[in-house]
Order: structure tokens, then C-alpha cells, then sequence
């Protein structure tokens, strides 16, 4: 069965231009020097999986902006919008007027085709709508000599053009569907067409600063437990801290509920007291299901994780992909990430590195038989 | 400008005499590990043990220098390994420095 995705082009997208992944893997270990795009590839690969929703690019593009605490799509930062796509001038004046286009085109087991394009906008507003809640005196000030009932608001459109997916068949028309959203400066975004639909293809993305509420994260132990694959998340949980003996859903509230550990030394602690690695490996493990036959994209893969756990947890993870259907992948600046990969690649074919080059040099694919002699044999370095 | 050049041999016989050899030519072989030119910094392995092997050699090419001449000189440990052994230091260099492919 191929992978989801099996060939990525990405023509143009933030700073990659003409970006051809071919033959991707079950698993794909993204590698390279900083700033190579790796992080982009993944972003990339999250638009392709959900171009039709403004919210997939919103938190797409906060996801940099946002640091260490939770995206928020309430006011989009259109400048954050406007660096997704590729910034070829420095001069600041032809940037105002820039107009980008990001091409992205996915073939596999599904096949989509993604064009998009960006545009200034501006209007006179009747109010200062959705802004109200955020009263700045400083602009009340300004507005002073304006009439109360008009200003000029600025913003952004972007028009997205997707193919459906096909499933791998020959396709009829280049591009099927078109959506128009508008982001405007200081304002609340707001769908006005339709509900947010379903992703084409179903993708999560877990990045260092990757934050997901207790509550959540709850509901999908809840889920696991259910269909009956505690066990397996357990086994996991115990590499980090072998005194773990289970993980509970519990009431903290008349409609709240925690994720708590049960420890043989601490008795019911909840799960966020616990060390930076095992509760990145819960995300992991909990966010996974989400992925199911999809995408998991991770970024940074072994922040957090001492490399003694690497090859147990990428163990898990890679037979956890596989009976989820899901194609994995992930970024690394550890050598000793890319060999727990391959230590748990039990098939030796599905892991598939891809080493990012400087200078729009096209990547470099090791794969199969050719990565394990170059790493176990030679000793060489592929990062 | 330097020039680079990559020999591959069958075994350690072979590299001795071409070291031997290129000496005559005021080529010198470089001892330490910070003189290699960076250029062949991927054909230095980067881990330990060579195929879980405790007590063999880690296989490490052996670099020499002349008048703006980097040479790295590949010993294949048999003829058996000399496709796999240029296959396996070509992928890694190419694209990277050598517009090979």
C-alpha cells in the first residue's frame, strides 16, 4: 500500500521554491542545518492536508508567533499570514503591494494540488466591529478627528484553489474548488460562508511548543481506553518513569475533567507535574489517534527525550503509526533520533531520510538498505 | 583554489603504496583530525562501534595534502565492498558539493 503522501513538490512556499520530496516512506526523517526548511516542509505538508479551511492557515502561520503558549485564531497577525508566502524584495514598499502565490502539490495514495494567492484589500468599515472588547485609548485618540462611523480598514485576501481528492486517479480538471477568505487588521476572523468542513486528509502537527489543554487531552485518554489501547500507551509511559502504574480521566469539577497518573511512590498526581519528556510522549500518544490514516507530523522529534528512551519510544511510535495507517514525519538534528529510527524500522525499508541542502540544492534521499550500511556499517554521518 | 581528489583502493596494501607513492610528489599525510579540509568532513564516521565490532578498525580514509591539493584515499576492505563502499561516500557527498547524479 503506498503512503498517503508518496511525492511532495513544493513549487513555492515560505523560503522553499521547487522542493521535490520523491519516494517518501511510511516514515521520513527530515534532516538538515538550521533554516534549511524543514519546519517549512512540515507546514507545507499541514496546508496541503487542509487547504480549504482559514483556520488551518491561521494556526499554520501562528504557529512561529506564538512561542510557548497556545495559537490563537481570534485576530489573525496578517503579517504572519503574508510570510507563508515566498518574500523575494527587501524593499519594503514593493512588499506593501506583494502579491505571493504558493504552490504545493501532493501525490500518493491521495492526490491534491494546492494554489494559493494573496492580495492587499481595503475598505471604509461602518464600526469598529469585534474590536470593541479590546478598547485601546491610545486609538480612541486618533480617531478623534475621523467620523465615528466610517474608518478605513486594511486587509488580506487570499484565494485558495485545491483540487479534491482523488484517491489516485487521473483527474479531470486542474483545480476544483475555490475558497476566498478575508483577514482584516485588528479584527476578529470570521467564517461567514459555511462551517469549518473536514480535513482532506486527516493531519495533526506536534511541535516543541505545542500545547493542547487538559481537557482534551482527557477526552482522548478517554478514547484510548475505550478502544482498548491503554496498554500499549502504558508500556510507554513506564519507560519514562517505570513506578507509573496508570493513567486516570478524573473530575476536578462539576464539568471538568484532568488527566492524572497513578505512581506507586506519589499515589494520583496530575499528569502536568511530571517531567517535559514523558508528558511530550503522552501528546504524542494521545494526539496520534487524531492521525489516523493521515499524517503525523513532528517537529524536533527528540526535544525533551533523553536518547536512552529514543529507540523504545520510536519503537512504539513507528508500530503505532503502522496500525493507525499513519505516515509519520518527523525533523531531527539528532544522529542518535535518525539510528533509534532505524533500530525500530524492524522491515528496514520504511524509513526514509532526507537531508535538506543549502543553496536550493535539491534534498538528498537515503533510504532502505544504502541508510542502514551508510549509519551501522560505515559509521557516517547523514544530517 | 584546492583541489579535491577521492581515490578508492581494494585495501590497506594499496593506500600504503599510494601514500608512499604521492610522497614523492610533496603530497603529506595529514595525522590530525582538525587539519582535514572540512570538504571531507562526512567521510569521517561520527559513531562507535563499526558494524558492533569492538575490536576492528573504524574505517576512516586516509587524507594527505599538497600545493592546493586535498586527497582523500578510500580503502574498500575487499573488492566485494568497492561498489558499496563508492555508492555509500558518493550519496553522501553529492549534491552537497559535487553536482553528482
Amino acid at each position: 500500500m503506498n503512503p498517503v503522501i508518496q511525492n511532495l513538490q513544493i513549487n513555492s512556499f515560505r523560503g522553499l521554491k521547487g522542493l521535490n520530496l520523491s519516494d517518501l516512506g511510511w516514515v521520513n526523517i527530515l534532516v538538515g542545518k538550521n533554516n534549511s526548511g524543514k519546519t517549512t516542509i512540515l507546514e507545507a505538508i499541514s496546508i496541503v492536508c487542509n487547504p480549504l479551511d482559514p483556520f488551518q492557515w491561521i494556526g499554520t502561520s501562528e504557529r512561529r508567533l506564538n512561542i510557548g503558549r497556545a495559537p490563537t485564531a481570534l485576530r489573525p497577525s496578517l503579517e504572519s499570514i503574508k510570510w507563508l508566502f515566498p518574500q523575494e524584495s527587501n524593499d519594503l514598499k514593493a512588499r506593501q503591494q506583494y502579491q505571493g502565490e504558493i504552490e504545493i502539490n501532493a501525490s500518493g495514495n491521495i492526490n491534491i494540488s494546492v494554489l494559493a494567492t494573496i492580495s492587499e484589500i481595503y475598505s471604509i468599515g461602518a464600526e469598529k466591529a469585534d474590536s470593541a472588547d479590546e478598547e485601546d485609548p491610545s486609538i480612541e485618540a486618533e480617531d478623534v478627528n475621523t467620523l465615528e462611523t466610517e474608518y478605513a480598514r486594511s486587509g488580506i485576501e487570499l484565494e485558495v484553489l485545491s483540487t479534491a481528492p482523488t484517491d489516485g486517479q487521473p483527474k479531470l480538471f486542474d483545480y476544483e474548488i475555490e475558497e476566498t477568505f478575508q483577514f482584516w487588521e485588528d479584527e476578529r476572523f470570521v467564517q461567514r460562508k459555511r462551517s469549518r468542513g473536514k480535513a482532506l486528509v486527516n493531519h495533526v502537527t506536534v511541535y516543541p511548543s505545542y500545547f493542547s489543554s487538559d481537557v482534551i487531552l482527557a477526552l482522548r485518554l478517554t478514547q484510548i481506553t475505550k478502544e482498548g489501547t491503554k496498554n500499549d500507551l502504558l508500556e510507554v509511559v513506564k519507560l519514562f518513569d517505570p513506578e507509573i502504574l496508570d493513567l486516570h480521566v478524573l473530575a476536578t469539577s462539576q464539568n471538568r475533567s484532568s488527566l492524572y497518573i497513578e505512581h506507586r511512590k506519589l499515589g494520583l498526581a496530575p499528569f502536568y507535574t511530571f517531567g517535559d519528556g514523558l508528558k511530550k510522549m503522552l501528546l504524542i500518544a494521545l494526539t496520534l489517534p487524531l492521525a489516523k490514516n493521515g499524517i503525523f507530523l513532528i517537529d524536533e522529534i527528540e526535544t525533551s527525550i533523553h536518547f536512552s528512551a529514543l529507540s523504545q519510544v520510536f519503537t512504539w511510535l513507528i508500530k503505532a503509526c503502522k496500525i493507525n495507517k499513519t505516515q509519520l514525519f518527523v525533523t531531527t538534528h539528532s544522529l542518535e533520533a535518525v539510528d533509534a529510527m532505524l533500530d525500530a524500522d524492524s522491515e528496514k525499508d520504511e524509513v526514509v531520510a532526507f537531508r535538506l541542502n543549502d543553496n536550493n540544492k535539491p534534498p538528498q534521499r537515503f533510504a532502505g538498505e544504502l541508510l542502514q550500511r551508510l549509519r551501522s556499517n560505515r559509521g557516517l554521518d547523514v544530517r | 583554489m584546492t583541489k579535491y581528489c577521492y581515490l578508492l583502493t581494494e585495501g590497506a596494501q594499496d593506500i600504503a603504496f599510494l601514500i608512499k607513492l604521492l610522497k614523492y610528489q610533496g603530497i603529506k599525510q595529514i595525522e590530525k583530525r582538525s587539519q582535514v579540509d572540512s570538504f571531507w568532513d562526512e567521510l569521517i564516521p561520527k559513531t562507535f562501534s563499526h558494524n558492533d565490532e569492538l575490536n576492528r578498525q573504524v574505517p576512516v580514509p586516509k587524507f594527505l595534502e599538497g600545493d592546493e591539493l586535498s586527497i582523500a584515499l578510500q580503502g574498500a576492505v575487499g573488492d566485494t565492498r568497492l561498489v558499496n563502499t563508492i555508492q555509500e561516500d558518493l550519496d553522501l557527498k553529492s549534491d552537497r558539493h559535487l553536482n553528482y547524479r
